[in-house]
């Protein structure tokens, strides 16, 4: 009786450390996907101030040839 | 002997836990692998979708060419279903015409027919309507149960197809590195679509120095022939100015941004590498 109580200590014991390794790890994912989402947003935002400084330019260069 | 037996079993069962689960994690690294990308997903899910579709609001399945065996068995358990009901409405025609032929009262004949009528239209909200489209699908049924739905406009909810739904991926851990995965390789493939737009900008700050030096060039010889005011004179100086400036702070913009390209790019390849 004493080694079937001690053994289903070890298999709760192990069955915790199992599901807490699992959760771990998808917290890890979805911290990983949120930070990608985060990259790529932030690509977004550097390209469109790219653009908007490179329409204004274009707008002055032919204001430029225009003289 | 007892306690040894005991033993010995548990001990087979931790064993045989033990060695399941790591089936199953090389089995999880298989499907890793082998998982379909999101889009493939999507595509399942508009399949899906297309299938619920296919099932008009009156409950009538329209069976698709080229489908997989699991839609079909669905398709086929709907019709099973509906050659169900038909058979029920059929009988209880035949026994509420036994009933009014056995009875010559015409008030008690009424309420048989209105009794027969409510039964008839409970059996088909419970099993789906029937129409004349499903009797050709589900063989001579020669019923007519006087409730014509032709032109009416179904209002009830659509029936949902039996049996649970289909997981994609048995794991969700799988499933969410795969979708990291994915993330990871469309981030990178917009960062190089990126990096050749700079390029292009960077070819358009070089024509803008071209333009700001020819025009910087006509102005001086605009101003050695005399043919300029000076108000047009400085009005052409400060647009050069300006211009000059603009083009700075886009160079400037195109140097941040390259650099802020470089750590986006070793922050994703850090992610890569984590696999």
């Amino acid at each position: 009786m004493k080694l079937l109580t001690q053994l289903f200590i070890l298999a709760l014991l192990v069955t915790t450390v199992a599901c807490r390794d699992t959760q771990k790890e998808e917290a890890e994912l979805n911290a990983t996907i949120e930070q990608v989402d985060a990259i790529d947003a932030q690509l977004d935002t550097i390209s469109s101030d790219i653009e908007a400084k490179t329409e204004d330019l274009q707008q002055t260069l032919e204001e430029l040839d225009s003289l | 002997m007892k306690k040894h037996t005991l033993t010995f079993a548990l001990t087979c069962f931790f064993a045989l836990a033990l060695f399941s689960a790591q089936a199953q994690d090389k089995k999880g690294g298989k499907l890793l692998k082998d998982a379909p990308t999101s889009k493939e997903v999507k595509d399942k899910a508009n399949d899906a979708k297309d299938d619920a579709n296919t099932m008009t609001s009156s409950g009538k399945v329209i069976p698709k060419q080229g489908k997989p065996i699991e839609k079909m068995k669905d398709q086929k358990d709907v019709i099973k279903d509906q050659q169900n009901t038909n058979e029920e409405m059929e009988k209880l025609r035949m026994e509420y015409a036994e009933k009014l032929r056995n009875t010559k009262d015409p008030k008690e004949q009424a309420k048989l027919k209105a009794e027969m009528e409510a039964r008839m239209k409970a059996l088909q909200n419970s099993g789906g309507s029937v129409n004349s489209d499903d009797k050709s699908d589900t063989g001579p049924v020669t019923m007519d149960n006087g409730n014509s739905d032709e032109g009416k406009v179904d209002t009830k909810p659509m029936e949902k197809p039996k049996g649970k739904p289909k997981k994609e991926n048995p794991s969700s851990d799988v499933s969410l590195k795969d979708q990291k995965n994915e993330k990871v390789a469309d981030a990178k493939a917009k960062l190089n679509s990126k990096r050749a737009n700079l390029d292009n900008t960077r070819m358009m700050i070089e024509k803008a120095n071209a333009k700001l030096a020819d025009a910087k060039a006509r102005l001086e010889a605009d101003k050695a022939a005399g043919t300029l005011s000076e108000e047009q004179i400085k009005g052409r100086e400060s647009k050069i100015s300006a211009t000059e400036a603009k083009v700075k702070r886009l160079e400037a913009t195109l140097q941040n941004a390259e650099k802020q390209y470089d750590e986006k790019e070793s922050t994703l390849s850090t992610f890569t590498k984590e696999n």
